[in-house]
C-alpha cells in the first residue's frame, strides 16, 4: 500500500471520524443533549438561587458547566469510538499499514476536537435561546472557548490512552467515569466559597474546579484563576499525551489485539 | 400427557405462509409423518424449513391451508397441540442468569409437575444429556454443546410424543453432533417419539432419518425415504481428480458427454453418469484424449444429487475458487474493491459496502472486515470494505464477527429481480432501510441492508455465467 | 397435565427476582446512581435552605425525595430491559409453548422489580438518615412514603414492561429509558415548586406529573401530615400503575397473538 507520509494519515483518520457524525448526527446526540439538558433543568429550577449569589445570570453561570460537560463527554466518546474500531479490526488493520502510528493518535485526537467544535456551537446556540447573556469581554469568551477545547483535548487523549490499553469495549467505564466524577465533585450550582462539607473539601481538592470557576470568571467577566486552570489543564494534557504514547506502544506489541 | 388421536403424527396440506411485502416462505406444502418416525426435512438456508417448524408448533399462524399435529389443527386446538409437542428451536432460547437445573424445574413446573416430580424429572433428563456436572452453573457460562443438550432437555421435560428439533446440531463440533443424534435415534427408538428434524446437513438426514422431505424456496422437491430418493436417482456420479490443472477445461468438457454435471471438489471435475456402466467408456475416453489424471472416484448417489436432479443446484454448493487471504487497506482512503465470485446461478446482485452505520448510537465507526460468512462456500471468509458480493441462489449468509457464538445472523437470497433478505435470529437485528426487520423482507436497487454494525447497499446486476462454471440444469 | 396459574406465578416470580438479583449490571446502577446523585446535589445546594421561604433548614431532609424518585423511574429500563432480552433471545417463545397464561407472565415480571425497589427503599432510608435526613410525620409517615414509593416502582415496571413487549427490542428500551430522566429533573425534585422564579420552568414543573409524586413523598419528610399533597401523590402512582397495567396487557396481547 502506498505509505504517504504522516499528515496523510492523519488527516484521512480526522476526516472519518468527522465524516461519521457528519453522515449520523444522532451520534453528537448524547455529547449535546445531556449537557443541554442539565442546563435547562439546572438553570430553570434553580432560578432563584442567583439570589444567594449576588444576583448573577445563573443561566450564564450553568452554561460554563454544561460547556465542559459536552467538552469532557466528546472526550469520552472519542475513546468509544477507537474502542470500536479495535472490536472491528480497523485500528489493527490501521496500524498495520500507516508509517507513523502516531499520526493515528493525532487523527483521533483531531478528529474528536472537531466534533467539540460542532458541540459546543450547538450549545451555545441553545444557551442563548435559554436567556444566557455573555458578560465578558470578546478575550474572555475566546479564553472560556478555549479552557473547553483544552479541556476536550485532555479527556480525548485519556480515553484514547485507555482504548489503546485496553483495546475492546470493556474500556468504556474506565474512559467515561473518571472524566463524569471530577465533572460532579466540582461545584456545580454555587461557586466553591458557598460549599460546605464533605462536598467543599472534595471540590477543593478536585482538579477541574479551578477550571469550572475560571470558566465562570470568563463568562461573567471577573477573571479568576487563569494560570491555575490552563496550568491543570495543561499538566492534566502533558501526562495523558504520554500516556497514550505508552498506550501506543503496548497496542503495537500486541499486534491490537485485546 | 394426552393421548396422541389416531391418523398421522404430523400432517400438513397445502400449507402456506404468504409473509407481507415478501415471498412465500412456505409455498403449498404437503406432508405427513406417522408416529414413533424420525422425518428428516432438508433443504438449504431460507428455504422456509424454520417458518414450517413454525407454523407446526403454533407459533405462526399460516396463511393458507391446514396442519394438523397429533391430530389437533395447529390453528383451532393451538393449546392442546403445545401440551403433545416438546420443541427445540433454530437458537437455544435460554436465559444466561439461570443454571440448567433451575430451567428444567421451570419447565417441569410449567407444565404442571409438583415439586417433587418436577426434581426427580431434572435429575433424570440431566443425565440423560451429560450435564449433571454443570447443572448448578448458569447457562451463560456453557458451550455451545452444552447449549444445544439443555435445549433438548427442556423439550423433552414434558414427554411429548412428538418433538420438533430446527437445526439441531449447526455450530456443534463432531462429538457433540453425534452424541445429540444417538439421543434421537434413541428417542425414536425406544420411546416412540415422532422427531421432526430440519436440517441443512446431508449426512443428518441421511444418518438419522427415516424419511426425508427436500424443500426448496418454499416448496417440496423431493419427498421418501433417503435410499428410495437416491435409487430414483439411480446413477452414480464419478469424480475426476486431473493430474495437470490447465487440463480441467478439457475434462469437463470431454465429461460432458457422458452425463450431467454434479457438485464436485475443488479442482477436481464430477458428472453424474447417465448410466451406471459408463465408467469404462469414460475412462478410455480420457484414455484417448491423453488426458492424465491423478485420481477417479466412482460413488453412489448423494442426497446432495438428488438435490441437485430436482433442483438445478447443489444442496452444499462447490466453491469454484476460495478467495484469498483479508484484503489490505490498499489507499489511505480505506475502500478496497475486490470482487468475490461465488454464484453458479443466473441471477445475481452485487453488494457494496458502506463505511458508517445507518443505525446511529455509538456503535458506528466501522471498518474492515466486516462481514463474516459463515456457511456456504465462503465459511468463514471475511469480506472487505467494497468487496463485491456476489449472491447466487443459494443465498449469502451474513454475520458479523462474533467468535462467542457460532450462527448465522441474517441470511440474503436473490428472488424474482430483487433479493430478499430475512433475519435469523441476529441479536441487534437486520435492518433494511432504517427499519428492523421481523419477516423476511424484500430490498431493491439502492435499498440498504444493515446487520450488527454493517451496512450494505444492493445493487442489482444481471451476472454472465463465468467460465468454468457448473451451468443450472 | 396443565399448572395452576398460582403454580405459574410462583415459578416465573422466582426467576425474575433471580435474574434481578444476580445481574449486577441492574442491580449496582439501581441503587448506586440514586444514591450519587443525591449526595451531590444535597451537598451542593445546601446554601440555598437560606432562601426565604425554603421550607426546611436540612438539605437531606430536602432531598432524598431525589434518591427515591430516580430510584422509582430507573424501574423502567431494568425491567423493560429483561423482557426485551427474553424476546430477542426467543425466551418468551419458549414459555409460550407451555400452557402459561399472559397475566401470569406480566405480573411475575414485576417481581424482581419489586424485590429491587425494597433493597432501594432500605438503602436510601439508611443512607438518608445517615446523613441527616429527618422524617417529620415519623414512623408511620416513613410506611406511607414506602408505600407510595413501591406503588411507583410497580408503575414505573409496568411502564418498562409495555415498552420491552412493544419493541421487542433492548436496544430500544435503552434510548427510551433516559427520558426518565428528563421527567424527573424537568420536576420539582431539586427546588421547591413555588420559589422557582424561571416562568417556564415553573409551568413545566406544574404540568410534569413527576411533580406531585416527588412532592407527595417529601411532604413526609418536611412537613408531616399534608393530606392534599398526599393524595396526589398516591393519585400519580395509582394511576401510572392502572395506565401501565392496561398497556402492558395489550402489549402482551398483540404479541401473544398467534392463533
Amino acid at each position: 500500500m502506498s505509505s504517504s507520509g504522516y499528515f496523510s494519515v492523519a488527516r484521512f483518520v480526522a476526516w472519518r471520524n468527522i465524516r461519521v457524525v457528519i453522515r449520523t448526527p444522532a451520534l453528537l446526540l448524547p455529547t449535546v443533549l445531556f449537557p443541554l439538558f442539565f442546563l435547562l433543568a439546572f438553570a430553570g429550577a434553580l432560578s432563584s438561587i442567583s439570589k444567594v449569589l449576588g444576583g448573577q445570570n445563573y443561566t450564564a453561570f450553568q452554561f460554563v458547566f454544561a460547556l465542559l460537560q459536552a467538552a469532557g463527554f466528546t472526550g469520552a466518546m472519542g475513546g468509544f469510538a477507537m474502542a470500536e474500531d479495535f472490536e472491528s479490526g480497523f485500528m489493527p488493520r490501521l496500524m498495520v499499514t500507516a508509517p507513523h502510528r502516531t499520526a493515528i493518535l493525532t487523527g483521533y485526537t483531531i478528529g474528536i476536537l472537531g466534533r467539540g467544535v460542532i458541540a459546543a456551537a450547538a450549545l451555545t446556540a441553545a444557551g442563548f435561546i435559554l436567556g444566557m447573556h455573555l458578560d465578558g469581554s470578546a478575550l474572555e469568551i475566546v479564553a472560556m472557548f478555549a479552557l473547553a477545547a483544552l479541556l476536550t483535548l485532555a479527556t480525548t487523549l485519556w480515553s484514547l490512552a485507555v482504548a489503546l490499553h485496553i483495546r475492546s469495549f470493556k474500556a468504556a467505564p474506565f474512559m467515561a467515569l473518571p472524566i463524569f466524577l471530577l465533572l460532579f465533585l466540582t461545584p456545580v450550582f454555587v461557586p466553591l466559597s458557598q460549599l460546605t462539607g464533605w462536598l467543599h473539601t472534595v471540590a477543593a481538592k478536585n482538579p477541574f474546579t479551578p477550571v469550572v470557576e475560571a470558566g465562570r470568571g470568563f463568562i461573567s467577566g471577573d477573571p479568576t484563576d487563569v494560570a491555575l486552570s490552563f496550568g491543570i489543564l495543561g499538566g492534566i494534557t502533558a501526562f495523558v499525551i504520554l500516556f497514550a504514547l505508552h498506550g501506543m506502544r503496548r497496542a503495537e506489541a500486541a499486534g491490537g489485539a485485546p | 400427557m394426552a393421548q396422541q388421536t389416531t391418523g398421522h403424527a404430523i400432517e400438513a396440506q397445502g400449507l402456506v405462509r404468504q409473509f407481507k411485502n415478501g415471498p412465500r416462505a412456505v409455498d403449498n406444502v404437503d406432508l405427513y409423518v406417522a408416529a414413533g418416525e424420525i422425518y428428516g426435512f432438508l433443504g438449504p438456508n431460507g428455504a422456509g424449513k424454520s417458518t414450517t417448524v413454525k407454523i407446526l408448533v403454533t407459533l405462526l399462524p399460516p396463511t393458507g391451508g391446514r396442519a394438523t399435529v397429533g391430530g389437533l389443527d395447529v390453528v383451532r386446538d393451538g393449546p392442546k397441540v403445545r401440551r403433545i409437542i416438546g420443541v427445540a428451536l433454530q437458537e437455544a432460547a435460554l436465559d444466561p442468569l439461570l443454571t440448567a437445573r433451575e430451567h428444567l424445574l421451570l419447565q417441569a413446573g410449567m407444565n404442571g409437575f409438583a415439586r417433587r416430580d418436577a426434581r426427580a424429572r431434572a435429575v433424570e433428563l440431566l443425565e440423560r444429556v451429560a450435564l449433571s456436572g454443570a447443572a448448578d452453573r448458569k447457562v451463560g457460562g456453557y458451550s455451545g454443546g452444552m447449549k444445544r443438550r439443555l435445549d433438548l432437555a427442556l423439550a423433552l421435560v414434558h414427554r411429548p410424543p412428538i418433538i420438533f428439533l430446527d437445526e439441531p446440531t449447526t455450530g456443534l463440533d463432531p462429538k457433540s453432533r453425534s452424541a445429540l443424534w444417538d439421543e434421537v435415534a434413541r428417542l425414536a427408538r425406544d420411546e416412540n417419539v415422532t422427531v421432526f428434524l430440519t436440517t441443512q446437513y446431508l449426512e443428518e438426514a441421511d444418518v438419522l432419518a427415516d424419511r426425508v422431505g427436500i424443500i426448496d424456496t418454499g416448496k417440496i422437491v423431493a419427498e421418501g425415504t433417503p435410499e428410495a430418493l437416491k435409487a430414483e436417482i439411480g446413477r452414480p456420479t464419478v469424480e475426476v481428480h486431473p493430474a495437470r490443472q490447465e487440463d480441467q477445461a478439457r475434462i469437463t468438457a470431454l465429461l460432458s458427454r457422458f452425463g450431467e454435471a454434479a457438485a464436485a471438489s475443488p479442482g477436481t471435475v464430477a458428472v453424474r453418469l447417465e448410466r451406471a456402466g459408463a465408467l469404462a467408456d469414460v475412462v478410455r475416453a480420457l484414455d484417448a484424449e491423453r488426458l492424465e489424471i491423478a485420481n477417479l472416484s466412482l460413488r453412489a448417489p448423494t442426497l446432495d444429487d438428488v438435490f441437485l436432479a430436482k433442483t438445478g443446484r447443489p444442496l452444499e454448493g462447490a466453491a469454484e475458487e476460495g478467495p484469498e487471504a483479508e484484503p489490505a487497506l490498499e489507499s489511505q482512503e480505506a475502500v478496497v474493491a475486490r470482487a468475490v465470485p461465488f454464484n453458479v446461478g443466473a441471477t445475481s446482485v452485487a453488494v457494496k459496502e458502506w463505511l458508517s452505520d445507518v443505525r446511529g448510537g455509538a456503535s458506528a465507526q466501522t471498518g474492515v472486515p466486516l462481514l463474516l460468512l459463515r456457511d456456504g462456500p465462503l465459511a468463514g471468509q471475511r469480506v472487505g470494505v467494497g468487496a463485491r458480493l456476489i449472491v447466487g441462489r443459494e443465498g449469502v449468509d451474513l454475520s458479523v464477527e462474533d467468535p462467542e457464538v457460532s450462527r448465522r445472523h441474517a441470511v440474503v437470497y436473490p428472488y424474482e429481480g430483487s433479493v430478499v433478505v430475512q433475519d435469523l435470529g441476529s441479536l441487534n437485528g437486520t435492518w433494511v432501510n432504517g427499519h428492523r426487520i421481523t419477516q423476511p423482507t424484500r430490498a431493491g436497487q439502492g435499498d440498504v441492508i444493515t446487520v450488527g454494525n454493517t451496512s450494505i447497499e444492493v445493487r442489482l446486476e444481471a451476472q454472465p455465467e463465468p467460465a468454468g462454471n457448473v451451468p443450472a440444469a | 397435565m396443565s399448572s395452576g396459574f398460582g403454580q405459574q406465578l410462583r415459578l416465573l416470580a422466582r426467576r425474575s427476582i433471580a435474574r434481578t438479583l444476580r445481574d449486577p449490571g441492574t442491580v449496582a446502577p439501581a441503587i448506586l446512581i440514586p444514591l450519587l446523585l443525591y449526595l451531590v446535589i444535597e451537598a451542593g445546594l445546601t446554601k440555598a435552605t437560606s432562601l426565604q421561604g425554603f421550607p426546611t433548614k436540612s438539605m437531606p431532609t430536602f432531598a432524598i425525595t431525589l434518591a427515591f424518585a430516580n430510584g422509582a423511574l430507573s424501574m423502567v429500563g431494568s425491567t423493560g430491559q429483561q423482557i426485551a432480552t427474553d424476546i430477542e433471545t426467543n425466551f418468551l417463545d419458549r414459555l409460550v409453548l407451555t400452557p402459561m397464561r399472559g397475566a401470569a407472565l406480566l405480573f411475575s415480571g414485576l417481581a424482581g422489580t419489586i424485590v429491587l425497589g425494597v433493597i432501594q427503599l432500605a438503602v436510601f432510608f439508611g443512607v438518608g438518615l445517615a446523613t441527616g435526613a429527618h422524617v417529620e410525620a415519623g414512623v408511620l409517615g416513613g410506611l406511607v412514603v414506602a408505600a407510595m414509593f413501591l406503588t411507583a416502582v410497580i408503575g414505573f415496571g409496568a411502564l418498562g414492561l409495555f415498552l420491552g413487549l412493544r419493541t421487542g427490542s433492548g436496544q430500544a428500551v435503552q434510548g427510551v429509558a433516559p427520558m426518565m430522566l428528563v421527567f424527573l429533573f424537568l420536576s420539582s425534585v431539586i427546588f421547591p415548586r413555588n420559589l422557582i422564579s424561571a416562568d417556564w420552568f415553573r409551568w413545566i414543573a406544574t404540568v410534569n406529573p413527576v411533580s406531585y409524586f416527588v412532592e407527595g413523598m417529601r411532604s413526609v419528610f418536611v412537613f408531616g401530615w399534608d393530606a392534599e399533597a398526599l393524595l396526589y401523590g398516591f393519585l400519580f402512582a395509582g394511576a401510572l400503575v392502572l395506565l401501565s397495567l392496561v398497556a402492558a396487557s395489550a402489549a402482551l396481547r398483540s404479541r401473544l397473538a398467534r392463533v
